[in-house]
């Protein structure tokens, strides 16, 4: 079964055309990198598949599921982290757990197990009985990380999972959305840094002016472009 | 488990909104109220204090002297100045914390015998331009009829030693009712009319600052989760949008409540400084001076907590859908201007008319804005109006109703992420 399946999709804010006609499918358990440059609609893209925004037109299924018309059955299946994503301030790091937690655990018993789960990710120590607002960026990124997996969603999307944070930061968060990925989970990721994408999917797709101009595996793109890193893929199939 | 997650959320939101930023100006309101209610009945008693006066007297006769005892027996606190020059005698009055000086001229007995006119000096000292300062100075009117009375009297025995003085001092007597509704009862009309006004125009100032600090509330908390980026995230959890606004809204109006309590306990200390009055037989009072207690029967109690209840829906519901257009916290307050101008301008309006004195167009316009009905409702309830409160209430609720229902279908749009509030104009954001 696939996990995702676009089918010409559109979205306009008035004139502008943000996504212009994109057809896709991903595979379940597949890590799947959407590259593109700033602005280029993968924002977008992702937000429409999260049930955030509506399509102008043309479809997305989720697990057999329509965004539009079954949009809480989706939420009840993904988890998604958007680029600039926060934490409430006010709370403590395991507060803003336990409040996250209380959106998917069935019980009691559910909820110490997805907390449990949370922590393991987060690997804050101590911190996390400190106020949100004393984290560093990386910290607060490892939080939400671990709140987006805390639940074993069966779609992770991530918008830029790494935007602003240092290389060892980087580095943290990237092992730990391939180490999750092994256990079946679908991820999406998307990153203006291609190196970033190439290092953690299975298949990529580039994402140009709102349209889907090359996608697939990435050591075959490298092959068909003659190239030495999905950048050079890039700006190649731009040219073309 | 829908329970479960909107309980979830609504503990969430009570402990963000109870943030020292948030309840900081609500609890500083409370508390200069509570402690000009304080300050306010101190001002009264000591506003009621028999005036202190310093007497110089140049005579020295048994008329000076009677007239010395004359001016205690009116009330007065008489300190006898033994200056002869008048500047050094005020000096002393001044040291002295008096507030006048008599001065008895040489000559008053011999010109009361000649029935020859005599020049009292009153030296009036301001020292303090309050409410008890012009208190006080309303006694110097009184004190010269004290003076003027006495003496005519004095002439007025000489030359008919059996004349009741009673019936000469007021042959026609007047005896003050107030009827207010259904109730008859003695009083000054006067002093009710004040005590009624100061009602009438504490209530709305209340009521002011709650709707605000409660619209400002929500606003703020809606703001928050664009600000610290937290609403995609919520939007994306299994929840339904009609349960994370209705939860957000919930926690508002259970502050609200909470905060209203609160504030009906400071006012009650503010109000019961009227209290000052009644002990001192100066006002009979129809009604007992609480804010709760207005004078008014079970059911327009009833009636008014249902306005001012349903006037804080109204307000959060504004708020919210208002706030839903803002970026973050600092927009939210730009945001929320135009409900600020729908309470402040039936609080004005209020406060200034009577329905009664307003033109066709004045009403319709005063009474379309949702706020007014609750602004008015106290003194329609005063009157015994319950029906245009009752009407009032329902065009509150529908008002209340129709707000939910767009904030509700706003919140579930992506126009929440959106739309941007900028003044003048909305503008898209991609």
């Amino acid at each position: 079964m696939q996990a995702v399946i676009i089918q010409n999709l559109y979205k306009n804010f008035g004139n502008i055309k943000a996504v212009d006609g994109i057809s896709l499918e991903i595979a379940q358990g597949e890590i799947f990198g959407l590259i593109g440059p700033n602005g280029a609609g993968k924002t977008t893209t992702l937000r429409m598949i999260a049930t955030l925004l509506k399509p102008s037109s043309g479809t997305i299924e989720v697990f057999g599921f329509n965004v539009e018309k079954e949009d809480n059955r989706v939420r009840e299946l993904i988890s998604y982290l958007p680029e600039e994503a926060g934490a409430y301030k006010n709370l403590r790091g395991i507060d803003y757990l336990k409040f996250m937690a209380g959106f998917y655990a069935r019980n009691g018993n559910d909820k110490n197990k997805i907390i449990e789960k949370a922590l393991e990710i987060a690997r804050l120590g101590n911190r996390i009985n400190d106020r949100i607002r004393t984290y560093s960026k990386g910290m607060v990124r490892k939080l939400l990380l671990a709140r987006a997996l805390m639940h074993n969603p069966k779609l992770l999307i991530l918008d830029e999972p790494t935007s602003g944070l240092d290389v060892m930061n980087s580095l943290e968060i990237r092992n730990l959305i391939i180490d999750y990925a092994k256990g079946g989970t679908t991820v999406i990721v998307s990153s203006h840094n291609m190196l970033e994408v190439e290092y953690l999917s299975d298949r990529v797709a580039f994402i140009h002016n709102g349209k889907i101009i090359e996608s697939g595996v990435p050591a075959e793109l490298r092959n068909k472009y003659q190239a030495e890193n999905l950048e050079q893929v890039f700006v190649k199939s731009i040219r073309q | 488990m829908t329970m479960a997650k909107f309980l979830n959320i609504l503990q969430k939101e009570i402990k963000d909104l109870l943030t020292l930023r948030m309840i900081l100006p609500f609890l500083l309101s409370i508390f200069i109220l509570f402690f000009m209610g304080r300050i306010m009945e101190r001002t009264i008693e000591r506003a009621l204090k028999p005036t202190a006066i310093g007497v110089v007297d140049h005579d020295k006769t048994g008329a000076s002297l009677r007239l010395i005892e004359g001016l205690k027996k009116s009330g007065n606190v008489v300190v006898v100045l033994n200056e002869d020059d008048e500047l050094n005698a005020i000096q002393r009055a001044k040291e002295n914390g008096l507030l006048m000086v008599v001065v008895i001229p040489g000559g008053y007995e011999s010109n009361l015998k000649d029935k020859k006119v005599t020049e009292i000096k009153l030296y009036s000292i301001i020292t303090a331009l309050s409410i008890t300062a012009s208190a006080q100075r309303t006694n110097i009117k009184n004190f010269l009829k004290t003076i003027n009375q006495q003496v005519a009297e004095s002439f007025v025995r000489e030359l008919a030693p059996d004349l009741n003085m009673e019936v000469l001092r007021e042959p026609v007597k007047a005896k003050e009712f107030v009827v207010l509704r259904d109730i008859i009862q003695p009083g000054n009309t006067s002093f009710i009319i004040a005590y009624i006004s100061t009602q009438t125009t504490i209530i709305p100032v209340a009521l002011l600052m709650l709707i605000i600090i409660t619209g400002t509330m929500i606003a703020s908390s809606i703001a928050q989760e664009k600000e610290n980026k937290t609403l995609e995230t919520i939007l994306t959890v299994p929840v339904s949008r009609f349960t994370i606004i209705l939860a957000k809204m919930l926690a508002a109006v259970i502050l609200a409540i909470l905060f209203a309590l609160f504030f009906v306990i400071a006012m009650g200390s503010f109000t019961s400084s009227f209290g000052a009055m009644e002990k001192n037989n100066l006002v009979e009072m129809p009604v007992k001076s609480t804010a709760i207690n207005l004078g008014l029967d079970s059911s327009s109690k009833f009636l008014l907590i249902i306005s001012i209840f349903l006037a804080i829906a109204n307000a959060l519901g504004m708020a919210t859908l208002l706030a839903l257009f803002a970026q973050d916290v600092k927009d939210a307050q730009n945001a929320i201007m135009p409900l600020t101008i729908m309470i402040l301008i039936p609080y004005f309006f209020s406060m200034a008319f009577d329905p009664g004195m307003m033109s066709p167009g004045l009403k319709i316009f005063t009474f379309l804005i949702p706020f007014s009905h609750t602004f008015f409702a106290f003194k329609f309830l005063l009157l015994g109006q319950k029906l245009y409160v009752a009407l009032g209430n329902l065009y509150l609720l529908i008002f209340a109703f129709v707000l939910l229902f767009t904030t509700t279908r706003v919140f579930a749009s992506e126009k929440i992420l959106t739309m941007k509030f900028t003044w003048g104009k909305f503008r898209r954001r991609l």
